[in-house]
């Protein structure tokens, strides 16, 4: 797997609205979804997210054909939520997955989900994390 | 939305085969099948199926698997209809949605904003990395679709069984009695009146019949629906949509295909085989000029169509009034073919050329009220297809042709359809008078140097006959053509000569054999998202006029031979632009492999798009243009690259506004005198445009390839420099994007491409 350098080296394949998607590398082994809306008054998160939520969320995305989603780590505050975990997509292939949530300085809600058939690696994270700004523009 | 119908026709299509597999094989299922039939026969003969068409009603004895028989249906209803995949991701994830709600009770994602703001609501991330990963691992044809298919798969199954239980309650016929193409051919009207759009869709599955109060769109596709079911009656009523706008003429034929694939092979099939038949040919004789003047491949496309819908109607009344008879259908972007078995009596004959009459009238009535196009106003639009009968399909196409010719010498007043046994004699001895003008024509041209240049001798043979260029420029109309022999070439024809020269051509056209393409490909730049190019291959037509000549100058026999010999011609022909394309293909291909890019490439008749995943910057579209010019020949093609950014239904028309421009600019320089470029050299610049996103004001920049680093000089290169300024003042008022968008282009930068 080719890792990312910067925001130059990233595949852009879809920028609609608030939302864009990028290839990570060229075979689109790890991709990158990202997501903005504004908030309409400065909120909070609750950093414990209820098992039903989960379950439901579970749930949902087992109709798009995604199986056995789990988070297996987690990194939550009043500001930003970070989730590592896996999933079987309707391909029958073992994805891992990045999912963040954060509130950023100019008030609106960011989120963005990171997935690749390979197993996350902390230079990769750190990589994404540091291009959160760059994407955000 | 049309990409997720083409999903759930597929899941329905796989449900069944799945459904009868597991019947037939469960070892525990002892089903008595004597006694099943004997229920079933039953059923059929009472009250409710006695109204179904023979043809619609189930056989007792059929399997299950019988589907296949309507797979060509589904596939010809679905294919075409790729449209937008990001509708599709947003409404698995509206659906997604709707189970949150039930799951979790919550009115929406953004209700539980202090449990969690967005934490349901990045579902759709999860589509979107999911739908890109699998399209990456897809191949053509339907990539999308397929690429899509493993998340959809889910909530088809929910579409499709929320259909099934309402259409089985509502009508008993439909369970009772219709075989599975018929409830194939239901379930996707269904859809297609239902389903769009996608809240309407997500209405229904949530509640059922409630929901055609929330939407009456439902409740006018319901009572569309009640109408579909057949009986006696049903089968007649007009399936056409009513076309009001041009938005809806868009959605509704820009993709029709009046056939499958598989008919039109089948007709190519019957029209090689050698034994005599009944054909009918119908063709849209006034394609080219409507491209050209109205700039709007689309538009054409969209009418051609609509007519086509039209003219099969009838035949298909005409074929179910005479159930004897075996039809074989054939349906491309300019023409429709039948061929029917056996042979057609006199008085049948007579019958479809009035229905061929009919539609044409029908049709210009409607073009004329939907009012798309001022240029559309004065034309005579029921003269644009001309239709013509013969004993083999080629025999057909020179009736349609001639067709066509006897409307033009009659100032465009529509004609009946040409039937090739009465014009036989005059083919024969049009064949002898082509002939003769070519004689002297080439004695006349051997005269001079500039002549000769555009004279060349077929292969095998001490015959000259014209070149190509010769062939390309009387194919721009009679009086350009002239101008373009005399300033291009430096070929001055007296007026005995002029009339002599186009009464040739015009004489060759008649014979040009018809083009017979089974799988018709739509190559637009519609899904262009982040922008692409378009490649128009100049010359096709003239070349199969050429080789007509050639074939003309060669021939030795009855006029049944030369049609027949004429048909080896054109597929000669074929096979050097096949190969054109092909060569297109595998070069972008590469060049984007050597950037690191990548590329969809769709080609049809006589041009190719390449879609591009990421938009493409000068350096890449000078590499581009730098490859394509060293594989090819410069000037056989015409290149327009668009940005990202443009909407969707101004994407092809932006690159075709580039097409026209590389047109005229190519013609205003090309010619002998010393403010022009000699046609030898331009046979090896390449101009591609680079179009704008904007219209207004906006600046088109013009890439001049040249195949060899010192091959037009500082002053040619003004030369190309100025006639673009005019080229792209010319272009103003020749092109109307529709909905009020009129470019107003500014003549950009000049790139330079040596190689």
């Amino acid at each position: 797997m080719t890792e990312a350098n910067g925001l130059g080296d990233w595949i852009l394949l879809e920028k609609k609205d608030s939302s864009l998607v990028y290839s990570i590398d060229k075979k689109s082994e790890t991709l990158l979804a990202f997501q903005k809306s504004p908030l309409e008054k400065k909120k909070k998160y609750d950093s414990k997210i209820s098992k039903e939520l989960e379950v439901a969320k579970k749930r949902v995305l087992e109709l798009a054909g995604i199986k056995d989603w789990k988070i297996t780590h987690r990194q939550n505050s009043s500001h930003r939520m970070e989730w590592i975990g896996s999933y079987t997509n309707g391909n029958h292939e073992h994805i891992y997955f990045f999912e963040v949530h954060y509130i950023s300085k100019d008030q609106v809600e960011v989120q963005y989900l990171l997935t690749s058939r390979q197993p996350l690696s902390g230079l990769l994270l750190v990589q994404v994390r540091d291009q959160e700004r760059e994407i955000e523009k | 939305m049309k990409n997720f119908l083409f999903l759930i026709f597929l899941n329905l299509f796989t449900i069944n085969i799945s459904m009868a597999n597991s019947f037939c094989t469960t070892p525990n299922s002892r089903i008595d099948m004597q006694n099943v039939s004997q229920i079933c026969q039953g059923i059929l003969e009472n009250s409710v199926c006695k109204d179904v068409p023979k043809n619609k009603v189930k056989k007792c004895d059929e399997e299950n698997r019988s589907l296949n028989s309507s797979w060509d249906y589904i596939q010809g209803c679905a294919k075409g209809a790729l449209d937008s995949i990001s509708d599709i991701l947003e409404f698995i994830s509206d659906v997604m949605k709707w189970v949150w709600e039930g799951v979790t009770g919550q009115k929406d994602w953004g209700a539980m904003t202090e449990k969690g703001l967005g934490f349901g609501e990045s579902s759709l991330l999860y589509l979107k990395t999911e739908y890109y990963r699998s399209y990456e691992k897809e191949s053509e044809p339907f990539r999308e679709t397929k690429a899509v298919m493993s998340m959809g798969e889910h909530i088809s199954n929910l579409i499709i069984t929320k259909i099934n239980q309402y259409l089985s309650k509502e009508y008993e016929v439909f369970d009772q009695c219709l075989n599975n193409e018929a409830k194939a051919q239901l379930t996707c009207k269904f859809l297609g009146n239902f389903f769009l759009p996608p809240a309407a869709a997500l209405a229904f599955l949530k509640y059922g019949k409630r929901a055609f109060t929330e939407y009456r769109g439902l409740e006018k596709g319901a009572e569309d629906v009640k109408k579909l079911f057949p009986s006696k009656e049903s089968v007649l009523i007009e399936r056409k949509p009513k076309i009001l706008s041009r938005d809806q003429l868009d959605k509704e034929y820009i993709h029709f295909q009046a056939t499958t694939t598989a008919e039109n092979t089948a007709w190519i099939e019957r029209a090689r085989k050698s034994e005599l038949g009944s054909f009918v040919e119908v063709e849209n004789g006034a394609l080219k000029r409507l491209n050209d003047q109205l700039g709007d491949k689309n538009l054409v496309t969209g009418l051609t169509n609509l007519h086509k819908d039209y003219l099969f109607e009838r035949i298909d009344l005409f074929t179910k009034k005479y159930p004897g008879l075996k039809i074989s259908k054939y349906s491309d972007f300019k023409s429709s073919r039948f061929s029917f078995e056996p042979k057609l009596t006199a008085a049948q004959w007579e019958e479809l050329n009035l229905l061929i009459k009919e539609s044409n009238l029908e049709f210009a009535k409607k073009v004329r009220e939907l009012n798309l196009h001022p240029k559309l106003k004065s034309d005579k639009i029921e003269t644009w297809f001309s239709s013509g009968f013969g004993e083999t399909a080629d025999q057909a196409g020179v009736a349609a042709r001639e067709s066509r010719n006897v409307a033009r010498l009659n100032n465009d007043h529509p004609i009946s359809s040409i039937d090739f046994k009465m014009i036989k004699g005059k083919v024969a001895e049009h064949a002898i008078s082509i002939e003769e003008k070519r004689f002297m024509l080439v004695a006349d041209f051997s005269k001079t140097e500039a002549g000769r240049k555009l004279l060349e001798t077929v292969p095998g043979t001490d015959q000259k006959v014209f070149s190509r260029e010769v062939f390309e420029a009387l194919r721009k109309g009679d009086d350009q053509a002239i101008s373009i022999l005399d300033k291009k070439y430096g070929v001055k024809l007296d007026k005995v000569q002029q009339e002599s020269l186009l009464s040739y051509y015009h004489g060759v056209d008649k014979l040009a054999p018809g083009i017979w393409i089974p799988e018709r490909v739509v190559a637009n730049l519609d899904d262009a998202v982040a922008g692409g190019f378009s490649a128009d291959f100049a010359g096709m037509g003239a070349a199969n006029i050429e080789q007509v000549a050639k074939d003309l100058a060669t021939h030795k026999g009855s006029v049944d031979d030369l049609i027949a010999s004429i048909r080896k011609g054109e597929e000669h022909v074929t096979r050097e632009f096949e190969s054109k394309k092909s060569l297109f293909n595998s070069q972008v291909q590469e060049t984007m492999e050597k950037m690191g890019e990548k590329s969809i490439v769709k080609c049809s008749g006589d041009d190719c798009v390449s879609l591009v995943r990421t938009s493409l910057n000068i350096k890449k579209k000078k590499e581009i243009i730098g490859d394509l010019m060293m594989k090819t020949s410069p000037s056989s093609m015409r290149l327009s690259f668009i940005p990202p950014g443009i909407p969707k239904a101004l994407r092809s028309k932006i690159a075709v506004a580039g097409e026209m421009i590389e047109k005229d600019l190519r013609k205003s320089v090309t010619n002998l005198s010393s403010n022009g470029i000699p046609p030898e050299k331009m046979k090896n610049v390449m101009l591609a445009l680079d179009m704008p996103k904007g219209v207004k004001g906006d600046q088109v920049n013009l890439v001049i390839g040249m195949k060899g680093r010192d091959l037009l000089t500082q002053r040619e290169i003004e030369i190309l420099k100025q006639s673009f300024a005019d080229s792209i003042r010319k272009l103003r008022g020749e092109i109307d994007y529709g909905d009020g968008i009129v470019p107003n282009y500014q003549p950009g930068q000049i790139i330079i491409v040596r190689k």
